[in-house]
């Protein structure tokens, strides 16, 4: 036997022939396989489920006040007066806050956003307002800080400042936008709008002032609020019985104050709580 | 063949081992999951097994990924998806089994047209769900096949089949591995084994953005504009042409690009409904606020089991939804007046608004335009996580450090067509931190163009580069 032609019958085997040109890899045709298109809905009718019936029962009211427990100085202005930032003469023009952790009355913390996890089955529709939302800038500083919208609620983005702003959103399951507003458009040029609702708040930044910083959250219902300057709340017509808040911060580590807060709703009444802020779980 | 006997002898044995050992599964290529997937609790990842006939097995987000978009080696054609995975998508309007002889006829949906040949046809729902079936003849005309071989289960009407599918995607599969791959990896991460090497890198289509775009700010990538890419590559970067390649393989690339976004869209989208509660990090943090960990994994179950489901369905509606709009003629940015001719005069507008505290192009590319505005030396927090960044400048959504381009070089990523700087500053740079500038009129757009293509030509910054005007450049220059 040809030996020579031997070694070249076995190279060829060992690099090409064997499986194919590079067995199973790169270049081999892939099998491919059709997945309808409904193949997780018809699972997905299931799970949504009948609307339960309306309990008995009149809707209570959910009140309470978010109380910071422990020590923990006010924090220092995010920008001071005449401070040498860019565009200062816009941007340091007042003492801007830190708005991470704002604290009132009794210790409450401000800008904690409370609300329904999921939508009650026994709930009221949300009613989207026809108006916009005017969410305003002013100094360098979104206002308000905290905002909770309705899915579908237009919102148009105001600007006080003589300098250019852009409104950068980041969402999870909405479209993200990134617009420049332009200086000092008090008619709400850059407007959008949240089609779904949103599990937790999210950053909305500006991209020419990297200290800007707000947070949004859409919801698909109605039971939610943010608390007021001293840590105050209230959510009414809650439908009596048990409900999961969850309540948000944006100063608390992994963001949340309590991630399943049970309450349970009195009928007619108003059911009051405290929710304690440790500052332990601050991270500042 | 020059190799000596002893050559010979060295030879034989390691290649006999290749030859019987060597098979084929160690050249597998496979998908691999994003770090945000591996992050989540394994019983997130990996879902929960069958216990008893009453309590089905529960899909994690592997999964999930997995059942709709399959591996390399055998992938799977969601056909929820925009994607054209290549064949006839039909339904079955009759079937019948006489004497041994299968007949189906099927049709197709209006407007749309049976394919002239047909070897095969794959069942996609009914009771030979997953069976390729295939066909001895076939009449384009009715619609008329006849299968080889009586199938081992009744077909009926309305099931849904796809005749001679997948040839698209194999096809795209194939082209990409060969020529994409290297650097923007098997499953689109932009990690290839080149990747590394490469200053700016390759794109990760997972998070579905594209930065170059010829549709609005809120809009996905056309497929014109994935096409485009391929046919010219990304000036200033390591993209190159691939205008050799037949319209055919360009077509395959462009859906199969498409396939591996949407899949690293659903992934990310998929781990954005569940990250915030049980990624590792927020178990362990949960646990350490007191819950169990047992209560925790309960709680999970009963959302794989249910929401997620419905999530995972809506997520797929809402790409599906996305990307077909962003291939409409709608998505596209038309300026709403033709280009200002190019003068002095509107050079020396478009820079004043270029400087201007309205557009503040200055910020990021500099007074004089060399990409170095004050924001390129600001350090600045991740907006999503709150952490800040080890390097001071501008990052994207893929964490990349992004120097905002120099103009004065003449490269232009997006293409230096007029139009094409207008869309970057009408829609931005998707994924980075050049935002739209959809609301300036756009007339001041193009005065800003032309103003950006004098800019190479500056005798010095700030001359708009025609003697004609240059009393009125002076007056505003810094």
């Amino acid at each position: 036997m040809n030996k020579p032609y031997f070694t070249a019958v076995l190279l060829s085997l060992a690099l090409g022939a064997g499986c194919g040109e590079y067995p199973g890899g790169a270049y081999v045709q892939p099998r491919v396989s059709f997945v309808a298109a409904d193949s997780s809905a018809a699972a997905a009718d299931g799970a949504a489920g009948e609307e339960a019936a309306a309990e008995s029962g009149t809707p209570g009211v959910f009140s309470g006040k978010v109380v910071l427990k422990g020590d923990q100085t006010a924090l220092a202005p995010l920008i001071t007066k005449g401070a040498d930032v860019k565009d200062k003469e816009v941007c340091a023009a007042v003492d801007v806050p830190d708005e991470r952790l704002v604290v009132g009355e009794g210790n409450g913390v401000a800008n904690v956003f409370v609300y329904l996890a999921k939508a009650p089955k026994n709930g009221k529709k949300l009613e989207v307002p026809a108006d916009p939302f005017f969410f305003d800038q002013k100094n360098c500083r979104f206002l308000p800080h905290c905002l909770i919208v309705p899915t579908g609620q237009t919102i148009k983005v105001l600007s006080d400042d003589s300098v250019a702003h852009n409104t950068h959103t980041y969402p999870n399951r909405n479209t993200g936008i990134s617009s420049v507003v332009s200086a000092g458009d008090r008619v709400g040029q850059v407007e959008f709008v949240y089609s779904k609702a949103e599990t937790a708040p999210f950053a909305v930044t500006c991209d020419f002032h990297g200290w800007m910083k707000a947070y949004h959250l859409p919801l698909d219902h109605p039971y939610y609020a943010v608390t007021d300057a001293n840590g105050g709340f209230s959510i009414p017509e809650l439908p009596a019985g048990k409900h999961t808040f969850v309540v948000w911060h944006e100063a608390a580590d992994g963001n949340y104050v309590e991630r399943k807060l049970v309450v349970e709703i009195q009928s007619g009444g108003t059911t009051e709580l405290q929710i304690d802020y440790p500052v332990e779980k601050l991270k500042l | 063949m020059s190799l000596t006997p002893s050559w010979n002898r060295f030879l034989l044995l390691p290649m006999l081992t290749a030859v019987v050992a060597g098979g084929c599964s160690e050249y597998d290529s496979s998908f691999v999951y994003s770090e945000r997937t591996t992050s989540l609790i394994p019983e997130a990842q990996d879902g929960f097994k069958s216990e008893s006939e009453a309590a089905p097995a529960i899909s994690g987000v592997k999964q999930l990924l997995d059942d709709r978009f399959g591996d390399p080696q055998d992938l799977k054609a969601w056909l929820k998806l925009p994607v054209e995975f290549g064949g006839t998508q039909s339904a079955v309007a009759e079937y019948s089994a006489v004497e041994g002889v299968a007949t189906v006829k099927f049709s197709v949906e209006e407007g749309k047209s049976l394919p002239e040949t047909a070897s095969s046809v794959q069942v996609v729902s009914g009771a030979l769900a997953g069976e390729t079936l295939l066909i001895s003849s076939w009449d384009p005309k009715t619609g008329q096949a006849t299968l080889e071989g009586l199938p081992s289960k009744e077909i009926a009407a309305g099931d849904s089949c796809v005749i001679d599918g997948g040839t698209v995607m194999q096809s795209g599969r194939v082209l990409y591995m060969r020529h994409c791959s290297h650097c923007h990896g098997t499953s689109g991460d932009g990690a290839g084994p080149t990747a590394q090497y490469l200053n700016p890198r390759p794109r990760d289509y997972r998070h579905g953005i594209f930065k170059f775009t010829s549709t609005t700010d809120v809009s996905k990538a056309s497929r014109d504009d994935i096409k485009r890419v391929l046919q010219y590559g990304i000036p200033g970067t390591y993209m190159p042409s691939f205008l050799l390649l037949t319209d055919s393989e360009i077509h395959a690339l462009v859906e199969y690009v498409r396939f591996l976004s949407l899949r690293g869209e659903y992934e990310r989208k998929l781990v954005n409904e569940l990250a915030g509660d049980f990624s590792q990090k927020a178990v362990a943090t949960r646990t350490e606020g007191g819950e169990s960990r047992d209560a925790i994994v309960a709680e999970l179950k009963e959302m794989l089991a249910s929401d997620i489901v419905e999530a995972a369905s809506s997520i797929g509606d809402g790409m599906a939804e996305d990307w077909t709009v962003s291939d409409t003629e709608e998505a596209v940015i038309v300026p709403s007046v033709a280009r200002v001719p190019d003068s002095a005069e509107s050079r020396r507008r478009g820079r004043e608004l270029y400087l201007s505290k309205t557009l503040n192009c200055a910020d990021c590319h500099g007074v004089d335009g060399a990409g170095n505005g004050p924001q390129t030396i600001a350090y600045e927090k991740n907006p999503i996580t709150g952490e800040p960044y080890n390097e001071a400048g501008l990052h994207d959504v893929w964490d990349n450090l992004n120097q905002p381009r120099n103009l004065h070089t003449g490269i232009y990523r997006g293409g230096r067509r007029p139009i094409d700087l207008f869309a970057r500053i009408h829609a931005g740079i998707k994924g980075s931190r050049m935002p739209s500038f959809k609301n300036t009129p756009h007339e001041d757009i193009w005065h800003v163009v032309n103003y950006v293509l004098s800019i190479p030509f500056e005798p010095e910054p700030g001359a708009t580069g025609v003697p004609v005007a240059a009393p009125a450049a002076a007056a505003v220059a810094p």
